[in-house]
């Protein structure tokens, strides 16, 4: 039996196609925006259907358009007072802010001021902002490294743009240890700290207890064996804190990259001020070539082994736990940090170890400011005990490639060096295998699927060298045996 | 017999049967969801007053095809996420959706209909890459549809989005 029934005839495709605004909008979220530009012109169904995708994402570069273009600044108005325009004189620019609460996501690059959109136009807030991206990146090519430029410059907590117009995010990524620029964002809930290895913060009590402890670790009544006064001082010698953070986040997604300082580098010449033996790599010109917001590399590689993330990292998660509301820390790429024995010279610790440190970091902090309740306001803390997950690159890699929303095209890069790497690399990597089996080499722990492009050809090279160089001394030693064996014969 | 090697009964609006398997019916997320509802009534057709003969047949030659791949997760609709997608489309779907407009258009709204997310991808994909490079004129012809703006309208809308003009 069937349900059968006779239906009317349908009206042409195309016209049932172009009322159904739900199908028109997954069409147009296909197309880029000078397309979309057309599309919106076409009629209002498709008006409406298509200006939700042009306007989703903001994105705040050198040399990028400036949707807010047509609403300009009046000249007499400050940064922070609302324009009143006279809405019946034609003559009166666009007034965007009708067309900003389609504004889902919004990526800063780093950029000059005079690019910056809020200070050309009065932008209310963001009304419906998810996600803010603080994509640092380099600086612009026309500003120099003096401090004169360095003030053109507007990132972090000078970005206006950021700090009152971006202030409804609900989630934000953010690529250095610094919080300043979001620290009034009360809706936000969820941020993920994109940090190099390198980008540690330096805690100045425990932290250089700890170091010097590591330092005289043969000697346990030496200079660090006690506990200090100055354990407890948390400050970090970088100035940056976790205290920024605004008491409404609730979840912290660590993810560590870039260990090799091969992405988004931007670098600077530096005077030497003697802050540490770490800093002690003098550039050409007496100073010191510094990574920007690196605090312990410059462009000859990594120095961060000391102090290094075995001590820096607990004390880190122990701040957490004490200075923030986070009830879940998600720590990704971990494997990169705390698994490669690359990370560690002085104060050896194991992956798993390290791991148990950081989820009690977190609980002893935790426990640390329920006790001092009395003296810090607790007003919006719960009782809830805070997590600690970990999870591989790999995970990251997969949860969020396809998606295109925590990974840019520029980090893609690092993933996929990884995770899914092009043909080219993984012949390199088959050849490094290769000529370590020819040696018969343990290529166990060799990590193959870490190794970069740049590592393989190095390390091709130095090999291809050392053989070289060997089969020259065997050479010359089978000429020398030869010469003996020849003199041997004429005498 | 195995569970997947059982047969749906479908009913297209010009009152066509087709005996499916039902792993190839569960593509569609709506077929799923009436099969599941109407349980063990075996035999029973399922009407589908949307979808024409000639358009289901097509679909199910789609669902045939990828009859073996992972459903797409309940949840994976969210629109607004959709920004950053690539308009990218696979070797065998680009050959199999080569048909003429008006069959386009029916699969879209058909496979809107059965809720066959990957298929109302391929399908948009393809109206996206007709779409681009476009002017507004082209676009209402491709459409069938007429301009409903006033002058003064029209004029707003350029001015206020200019900066996205090419």
């Amino acid at each position: 039996m069937s349900l059968a029934m006779t239906y009317p005839t349908p009206s042409p495709a195309s016209s049932r196609l172009a009322d159904t605004s739900d199908i028109l909008s997954h069409i147009f979220s296909f197309l880029p925006q000078s397309t979309l530009f057309n599309v919106l012109q076409v009629s209002k169904t498709f008006f409406h259907a298509s200006v939700p995708h042009l306007y989703h994402t903001l994105t705040i570069a050198p040399g990028g358009r400036n949707i807010f273009a047509g609403s300009r600044r009046l000249d007499n108005l400050t940064l922070d007072q609302k324009p009143t325009f006279n809405q019946t004189d034609p003559s009166n620019e666009i007034n965007k802010n009708s067309l900003s609460k389609y504004i889902k996501r919004v990526d800063v690059y780093i950029h000059e001021i005079n690019e910056c959109p809020f200070v050309k136009q009065y932008i209310e807030p963001l009304p419906n902002l998810e996600i803010l991206h603080l994509a640092k990146g380099k600086r612009p090519t026309n500003i120099s490294t003096s401090d004169e430029d360095r003030e053109r410059i507007c990132s972090n907590e000078k970005c206006q743009f950021v700090t009152k117009v971006c202030t409804n995010a609900e989630k934000v990524i953010v690529r250095e240890l610094d919080f300043r620029s979001i620290m009034k964002f009360d809706k936000l809930e969820k941020v993920v700290l994109k940090l190099r290895p390198c980008e540690l913060p330096f805690y100045r009590g425990e932290g250089m207890s700890k170091y010097r402890k590591s330092l005289y670790q043969d000697d346990p009544d030496g200079d660090g064996g006690s506990q200090r006064e100055e354990d407890h001082d948390y400050s970090n010698i970088w100035f940056r804190s976790f205290h920024h953070l605004p008491p409404s986040v609730k979840q912290l997604d660590l993810v560590w990259w870039d260990e090799r300082h091969q992405y988004r580098i931007d670098s600077y010449e530096a005077s030497f001020r003697g802050f540490g033996h770490w800093f002690g790599r003098a550039g050409d010109g007496g100073g010191v070539r510094t990574m920007k917001n690196c605090n312990y590399c410059d462009q000859m590689g990594c120095i961060r082994y000391s102090p290094h993330v075995g001590i820096q990292l607990p004390i880190m998660f122990k701040v957490l736990g004490r200075q923030t509301n986070i009830r879940q820390i998600n720590v990704w790429n971990f494997e990169r940090v705390g698994g490669g024995e690359w990370q560690w010279k002085d104060y050896e610790v194991g992956y798993e170890d390290l791991k148990d440190q950081l989820k009690d970091g977190f609980k002893i902090g935790r426990t640390e400011r329920e006790r001092a309740k009395d003296t810090i306001d607790c007003s919006d803390h719960d009782q809830e005990e805070g997590m600690v997950k970990f999870h591989s690159g790999l995970e990251y890699y997969s949860t969020h490639s396809q998606d295109n929303n925590e990974i840019d095209r520029e980090e893609m890069k690092y993933w996929k060096v990884r995770f899914d790497p092009p043909d080219k690399l993984r012949e390199l990597r088959k050849r490094v295998i290769e000529e370590m089996e020819k040696k018969s080499w343990n290529t166990t722990d060799v990590k193959i699927d870490f190794w970069s492009e740049d590592s393989c050809v190095d390390w091709l090279i130095e090999r291809h060298n050392a053989q070289r160089a060997e089969d020259e001394r065997k050479n010359k030693i089978e000429m020398i045996e030869e010469e003996d064996e020849s003199d041997v014969e004429g005498e | 017999m195995s569970d997947n090697k059982q047969k749906v009964i479908l009913q297209t609006s010009d009152d066509e049967q087709f005996t499916v398997e039902k792993i190839v019916a569960e593509r569609s997320a709506m077929i799923k969801s009436m099969m599941e509802d109407l349980g063990e009534q075996e035999g029973q057709a399922i009407p589908l007053p949307n979808v024409s003969s000639s358009v289901l047949t097509k679909i199910l030659e789609y669902c045939d095809h990828h009859k073996n791949e992972p459903l797409p997760a309940a949840d994976s609709s969210d629109a607004d996420d959709s920004r950053r997608k690539t308009s990218e489309i696979g070797e065998w779907d680009a050959r199999w959706i080569q048909v003429d407009q008006e069959m386009l258009f029916e699969i879209i709204l058909a496979a809107n209909y059965l809720d066959i997310k990957p298929l109302l991808d391929v399908g948009c994909k393809t109206v996206a890459n007709m779409i681009k490079g476009k002017t507004p004129e082209e676009i209402r012809k491709l459409f069938n549809i007429t301009n409903d703006f006033t002058p003064e309208e029209e004029e707003q809308i350029r001015k206020e989005n200019e900066w996205a003009e090419e």
